[in-house]
């Protein structure tokens, strides 16, 4: 069974259409990279296969139900969504953000358990922050956050995962480690989608990747097969060079090229 | 959140106590038990109201009188004012009122709401006084509160007293009477079916905001008031020394011109406020300006318009 | 700065709450006190004494310990879910209604047939808010939807009030409708308790489930809906939870402003700011400070009574801006 499968997708904000039938899906174990120009519906897309936008779909399915069909609290529990930004509106202590992607496996008027604060301390441990749990979220520096928030995510321990833009804003050997840690995760069975902009991270991590543009999808597949010179030119109207050391491929984009 | 049920709990625990303990049959007790005294002439009348508290001063011998209300003894507002000295003084709020024990309070119908239905509540006989607006209010007004007192009689004589006094004002008309208006701070003034346009049609004038077919107190502009050039403008005493944005009008050049061809009279306020008897002392105020007002005209040979 | 830990705040909360619900009790005109309440409570007290504590004092107590805590609530509730720490619980247009609703029974005439005509105006009023706002608010989930709704229901009754006192026939009537809308306790009775004692119980309950939402409202409302929260609903609760509480307070005692705004504020630091936490602490912690001010209305009165919105104002006002002032120095 398919954790999501989606069949039809059209994205329309007013009269402006941004995405037209599209057709996505994502298995077990899968990590998908998400790439695409600036605008062309990455986090559009993202938000719809999450269920927070309502769009025109002939089928959207989650875990083999019908999204429609799922009650929202059940939905939570198994699907993690991770947004842009890392707004924390209040500046609560770190473990009190992290526990709070356990309020979807909560009841109406339970506390915490145990369970919860195991989970979270795990979750803090995985993204590297434990050592920050007590401190306020808007006393750490901007890719402290971004880690505080993946662990948000993680703490739900959701079958899948949908990231728009987690390594953004983080120094090198944080984006590295996210990036194993999705690896591994996917490795343990999660399903991941995630929206990227390094294309030698995702065509490194990913076990696949989809390409937006145009109102729709340009390639997808395995990394190498998406990524050439071509679609590089279609999509990101970039020239690139291509290589491998030490067996890690890698992409350099080059130049620009005249529209 | 159980420490908040834990607390809820308690607090239900304590209000049932409360509840049982003021349990309606209690109150109605009392309430009949205090509405049996009341059956007898009162001896302890409070008053919380400006009016009332003058009919009451008027009506009953002193002893009766357990209270005023604090306005009685402004000498600014109340025409009895020296004659409330002495007697205890009072805010309106129910717990000093309840300690007087009264048998009987008097009150007007835009005391306090909550005030009067308490002291309801509580079982007071509580009689509410309308705001008078004509000499029938009056006479009225006086005949509900005598009879509140056991004091009809007194009551009657005040206003047979009134009615001998009203008839020699009357009696003293002029086919064509002059045009006055009020004219306060705000531009405010007084048009029918108000104490103060009966006063100024018994003292034998014509009320020009009435005529421009203002009810109740209303609002006169500037240019109205110079077009219309009555004879007579009508203010109060002066409140603040420095003026105010409400006096402004009154030193408005416009204003300031027309005063000099027309006649300004102050009135003293506390015979104009409540609808007692002593509104008559206002109306002989005012006659008394009628006559000087005719007599300045004929001297000067104006026919009188 | 010392965090204190929860157990300790909420006892801290509750004890003055009661010391100042208890002080409401033996705080009055007349000479009715301390030594008369445990006369009372002993049972032998007479009749005047426990008339004026059980009758007048009492209700008048319980009415500030719930409006208080309805403030209280309300303004939590209202500042965690438009994520906002300026919102106050009139935002959302109930107050004005409800004061419309009153004013309009106060000119009509109404107000004067029988005790609870004015506080069921009231009331009205608020419930007809709650239906505009919900009808202009739609059903999109936008905060900035929900305000201007409110900015619009707000603007639309202070116009209708002011034009009432415009219409007013006469200066009593005009002096009644503003006093009212002071915001004032004097003189209420239990029938004022029991007509507004359900409505608040309530909203109460429909602010205070909606906890969990809130906290969950600190990622943002997209991230609050993946976690499974219906933001739609969300906001109807709390709109007819605000509707029926506040609509109640203000029905009953006129306007009562700050409040809701400064308690949370005060409050929040020392709930580590989780909005489901701060609930129930400003709740309380309005509580204490209406019957507080309650108390000093009482006190400060030497002649005309100084009205319970006016000190509320008074004490509100600029304690906000030393707030303000100490939250910029914090700023690095």
């Amino acid at each position: 069974m398919k954790l999501l499968e989606a069949r039809g997708i059209s994205i329309q904000f007013g009269e402006r259409e941004i995405l037209n039938d599209i057709h996505f899906n994502l298995g077990k174990g899968e990590l998908i990279g998400l790439i695409g120009p600036n605008g062309c519906g990455k986090t559009s897309l993202l938000r719809t296969l999450a269920g927070l936008l309502p769009t025109k779909a002939q089928q959207l399915a989650i875990l083999g139900q019908d999204l429609a069909a799922w009650n929202p609290q059940h939905l939570a529990q198994k699907l993690a969504y991770l947004p842009q930004g890392n707004t924390s509106h209040w500046a609560v202590s770190v473990e009190t953000l992290v526990m709070l992607g356990r309020l979807p496996h909560r009841k109406a008027w339970a506390a915490r358990s145990q369970t919860d604060k195991d989970i979270v301390q795990q979750a803090l441990q995985a993204c590297d922050v434990a050592q920050f749990a007590t401190r306020t979220v808007d006393t750490l520096s901007g890719g402290e956050r971004a880690r505080v928030f993946l662990a948000r995510a993680l703490a739900v321990q959701p079958a899948l995962l949908l990231a728009d833009e987690p390594i953004a804003g983080l120094d090198l050997g944080h984006q590295l480690d996210v990036m194993e840690k999705f690896r591994s995760l996917s490795n343990a069975g999660m399903g991941i989608v995630t929206v990227i902009h390094d294309l030698t991270l995702a065509m490194r991590y990913c076990d696949k990747l989809v390409m937006l543009g145009g109102h729709g999808i340009i390639a997808e597949g395995i990394p190498k097969q998406v990524l050439t010179a071509e679609n590089l030119a279609q999509c990101f109207h970039i020239t690139a060079h291509m290589g491998a050391i030490e067996g890690i491929d890698y992409l350099i984009p080059l130049a620009t090229l005249k529209h | 959140m159980p420490a908040f049920f834990q607390w809820l709990d308690g607090v239900l625990c304590v209000a049932k106590k409360v509840v049982v303990q003021c349990s309606p049959s209690y109150l109605v007790l009392i309430g009949v038990l205090l509405s049996c005294t009341a059956q007898a002439k009162p001896q302890k009348v409070v008053s919380i109201n400006l009016c009332t508290d003058q009919l009451l001063l008027l009506l009953a011998d002193k002893p009766v009188i357990q209270s005023l209300s604090y306005l009685a003894s402004r000498d600014d507002i109340s025409a009895l004012a020296h004659e409330a000295v002495g007697i205890r003084k009072n805010h309106g709020l129910a717990e000093e009122i309840m300690l007087m024990q009264p048998d009987l309070i008097l009150a007007g119908t835009f005391t306090s709401r909550p005030t009067v239905f308490l002291l309801k509540r509580l079982g007071f006989n509580v009689i509410e006084v309308p705001v008078a607006r004509s000499f029938a209010d009056i006479r009225h007004n006086i005949a509900m509160i005598a009879k509140a007192l056991h004091e009809e009689q007194r009551g009657e004589q005040l206003i047979q007293a009134f009615d001998t006094r009203l008839a020699l004002a009357l009696a003293t008309q002029v086919p064509q009477p002059p045009v006055a208006v009020f004219y306060r701070e705000n531009s405010y003034t007084t048009g029918g079916d108000t104490l103060a346009h009966t006063i100024l049609e018994a003292a034998g004038f014509r009320n020009l905001a009435a005529e421009m077919g203002i009810s109740g107190s209303g609002h006169l502009p500037l240019e109205a008031l110079i077009t219309q050039h009555p004879d007579i403008i009508i203010s109060g005493r002066k409140r603040s020394p420095h003026g105010s944005v409400a006096t402004a009008a009154f030193q408005h050049p416009a204003f300031q011109a027309f005063k000099t061809q027309t006649t300004m009279v102050t009135i003293s306020d506390p015979l104009w406020i409540c609808g007692t008897p002593l509104v008559l002392d206002a109306v002989e105020n005012l006659l008394k300006v009628r006559l000087q007002l005719a007599a300045a005209q004929q001297t000067t040979g104006q026919p009188t318009p | 700065m010392i965090k204190m830990a929860r157990p300790g705040l909420f006892s801290i909360l509750f004890i003055s709450t009661l010391l100042a619900f208890l002080g409401s009790v033996v705080v009055g005109s007349s000479y009715v006190g301390g030594r008369e309440l445990l006369t009372v409570l002993s049972g032998t007290a007479d009749q005047t004494t426990r008339l004026i504590l059980l009758e007048i004092r009492l209700p008048r107590a319980l009415l500030g310990l719930m409006i208080g805590m309805t403030l209280g609530l309300g303004g939590a509730v209202l500042q965690g879910f438009l994520r906002n720490p300026l919102a106050e619980p009139g935002l959302i247009g109930v107050t004005s209604a409800a004061s419309l609703g009153a004013v309009l029974t106060i000119y009509s005439g109404l107000s004067a047939l029988f005790a609870l005509a004015l506080p069921i105006g009231g009331i009205t009023g608020a419930l007809l808010a709650v239906l505009l706002i919900q009808l202009l608010a739609g059903n999109n989930s936008s905060t900035l939807r929900l305000i201007l709704a409110g900015v619009a229901v707000t603007s639309f009754a202070s116009a209708l009030t002011s034009l009432v006192l415009n219409l007013a026939s006469n200066p009593f009537i005009a002096l009644e409708i503003m006093f009212w809308l002071m915001g004032s306790l004097a003189d209420r009775s239990f029938e004022h308790v029991w007509l507004s004692a359900p409505f608040m119980l309530l909203g109460w309950c429909l602010l205070l489930l909606q906890g969990k939402a809130l906290d969950a409202l600190t990622l943002g409302e997209e991230a609050a809906q993946s976690l499974g929260f219906n933001l739609n609903h969300i906001r109807s609760y709390i709109v007819i939870g605000i509707a029926l509480s506040v609509g109640a307070a203000t029905a009953v005692a006129g306007a009562i402003g700050f409040i809701g705004l400064v308690v949370p504020h005060l409050l929040r630091r020392w709930v580590a700011h989780k909005p489901s936490s701060l609930l129930l602490a400003s709740g309380l912690g309005g509580a204490c400070l209406t019957l507080l001010a309650d108390i000093a209305v009482r006190i400060l009165s030497t002649g005309t009574e100084l009205k319970l919105g006016v000190v509320t104002a008074l004490i509100g006002a600029p304690f906000f801006l030393l707030l303000i002032m100490k939250t910029q120095k914090e700023l690095p």
